[in-house]
């Protein structure tokens, strides 16, 4: 007993000693804890839902507008994965990846730039490569892809795309650039580490909200092994806060999320699996704390991407590949306040030659006149992009699902 | 790579090339020469205009505090063996070897329970840091102790790509060593209890 004191007597300066220097050492540790506990909530113009107050028929403009644009390629034989943000002067500006075909070397991030009340897209432009990559990161990097864009409370862009070294996209790993002149020129690239093994297979597709701390949620997904959707917390300068995991197994890739209000969400997701085809989504009531089990709604998934946007307090839009067994088509639905239940509404695009042509990863806008922005992959050959107005919106609803 | 990514896997492979040329030659001046000469030629020789460095972090983007603790104990071992003992390595590829059964198979979606994602948790670096103060007061070994002590501090000040204090403590290259290291371990201590 004696001898057993007079070691431990022995060992209480190391001990003081070694947690003051911890002490000293973690005081952002022990100030984070605490708020930890509770999520910030959703802004409520994050996802659109600033138009909450108007009523979605033929308010802001009284004529129906449909306009189809086709985005510079830029010179790539393949195109894909486009993404739209609003800018703050009113512009909308796209994001992809192009290059000899899907996971060549020599496959780059392009943007380009729509300005306000014009009608023609700006040159393509290539804003990432992987010899650039390799360089800022110190590391070898195969091929990249899937850019999200996504416009902060602050006034940042920012872009997430995911990069390979190894093996194919489910050893992809996520990296962020911030630009603070609205995508013209980008800063120093970071890694987001989201993985242990080797941080490979977290990819990301769905475009972040807006936390009321400013804090960002990414809505990213898991393919080595398992397919699963996760969210990411991130701070505002980029480091990750927190790791969400919404659903197990092997059928859940690249979610999309949308918000209700500042405590409610819905995660939609494409669906990998083999049974039910179908959207399948998981809900939210504490702004992501916890959410419920994955549930599929009545609108059919051929496995391939979608995207959703808030129309309205109680409205919300979707485009997606109406079928089980391709992307030949794309369509636009709205649900109500059931997530689970949703109506096509209006057929995009229909193949003339069956199943020849495909249409996919589509990403929805709504900006700040309250028009609403869809791009996507036109048989990997450019990006479309399709303006309307809720009053035609309004119109369309009126009548059967059809061809435009 | 950051400063501590570059720093490390210098540390890394400084430790490696003095343990590993240690076989070979008891000459001091020889052996830290060859270890200059593998770091020099890991960070400037390129293949596609990528140093091999680069190769290596593509990997594994930067070494965890585990992987400099054992390869540098390795070393240590060869110089000074009464300072790092055997015993010290064994007890951190224990911790390595539960930790990372535990963690990488939750990580790929095995079970409820995402244990990665603790690792982001605030917390996580005060549980820790009451695992480093018992280590240093009333556990065996010291190895331990500056194990999680310097991932704290690691991780207190940002100083990797990683925001998870599980990557400050192990990397999947060190949980296969332990695995290895306990492995032959254990064969080791079930042929010695048969014979």
């Amino acid at each position: 007993m004696l001898r057993f004191i007079s070691t431990t007597n022995r060992r209480v300066p190391a001990i003081a000693g070694i947690g003051v220097l911890l002490g000293l050492a973690f005081p952002p540790a022990f100030e984070s804890a605490t708020s930890y506990l509770a999520a910030p909530g959703y802004r409520a113009d994050a996802a659109g839902t600033e138009a909450d107050t108007v009523d979605m028929v033929g308010t802001s403009e009284a004529e129906p507008v449909w306009e189809e644009r086709a985005i510079d390629p830029g010179g790539r034989a393949m195109v894909h994965s486009a993404t739209l943000i609003e800018l703050t002067d009113g512009g909308i500006r796209a994001f992809w990846y192009g290059g000899s075909r899907e996971g060549a070397r020599d496959v780059g991030i392009y943007t380009a730039r729509l300005p306000p009340n014009e009608q023609q897209w700006g040159a393509a432009r290539e804003i990432m490569n992987r010899e650039k990559l390799s360089e800022e990161l110190g590391r070898y990097i195969k091929k990249l892809g899937n850019p999200v864009g996504f416009l902060d409370a602050a006034g940042r862009v920012w872009v997430f795309f995911v990069s390979v070294s190894f093996g194919g996209w489910s050893g992809s790993a996520i990296n962020a650039m911030v630009s603070r002149d609205g995508g013209a020129t980008f800063g120093q690239v970071r890694r987001v580490v989201s993985s242990p093994m080797f941080n490979v297979s977290t990819l990301v597709r769905g475009r972040p909200i807006q936390m009321l701390d400013g804090s960002i949620t990414l809505p990213v997904y898991h393919e080595l092994l398992g397919k699963f959707a996760e969210l990411l917390h991130l701070k505002p300068d980029g480091s990750v806060q927190r790791k969400k995991r919404l659903t197990r197994g092997r059928s859940h890739i690249q979610p999309a999320l949308v918000t209700v209000d500042a405590d409610t969400a819905h995660v939609f997701m494409r669906y990998a699996g083999e049974e039910a085809k179908r959207v399948h989504y998981v809900s939210t009531n504490d702004a992501g704390l916890k959410f419920t089990s994955p549930r599929h709604s009545n609108l059919p998934n051929p496995d391939s991407a979608i995207d959703v946007i808030r129309l309205t307090s109680s409205e919300t839009l979707m485009v997606y590949n109406h079928s089980e067994t391709g992307r030949h088509n794309l369509s636009l639905a709205i649900s109500g306040r059931d997530p689970a239940e949703w109506t096509r509404i209006y057929d995009m695009e229909r193949s003339e030659t069956g199943f020849g042509q495909h249409f996919s990863y589509p990403s929805i806008l709504r900006d700040s006149s309250g028009r609403i922005h869809i791009a996507y992959t036109y048989d990997r050959r450019y990006i479309k992009h399709v303006t309307f107005n809720e009053t035609w919106l309004a119109r369309i609803r009126r009548g059967p699902a059809t061809e435009p | 790579m950051t400063a501590y990514g570059s720093f490390g896997w210098a540390l890394v492979l400084v430790s490696l090339g003095v343990y590993c040329s240690g076989r070979y030659t008891d000459s001091w001046s020889i052996r830290l020469g060859i270890a200059a000469a593998i770091v020099a030629a890991t960070f400037s020789v390129q293949i596609d205009q990528v140093p091999l460095i680069g190769f290596v972090a593509a990997v594994q983007g930067e070494p965890s505090v585990a992987m400099l603790l054992i390869s540098g104990g390795c070393a240590a071992r060869s110089i000074l063996p009464e300072r790092v003992t055997q015993e010290d390595l064994s007890q951190l590829c224990a911790c390595i070897f539960w930790l990372g059964l535990v963690m990488y198979p939750s990580a790929l979606g095995v079970g409820p329970i995402d244990l990665y994602a603790v690792g982001y948790h605030p917390y996580a670096a005060l549980g820790l840091l009451f695992l480093a103060l018992l280590c240093v007061g009333f556990a065996a070994t010291r190895l331990l102790a500056v194990w999680a002590t310097l991932a704290l501090l690691l991780h207190g000040h940002d100083a990797g790509e990683s925001d998870n204090i599980l990557d400050y403590l192990i990397d999947p290259i060190v949980l296969v060593y332990s695995w290895w290291h306990v492995g032959t371990h254990a064969w080791r201590r079930f042929r010695d209890a048969r014979r």
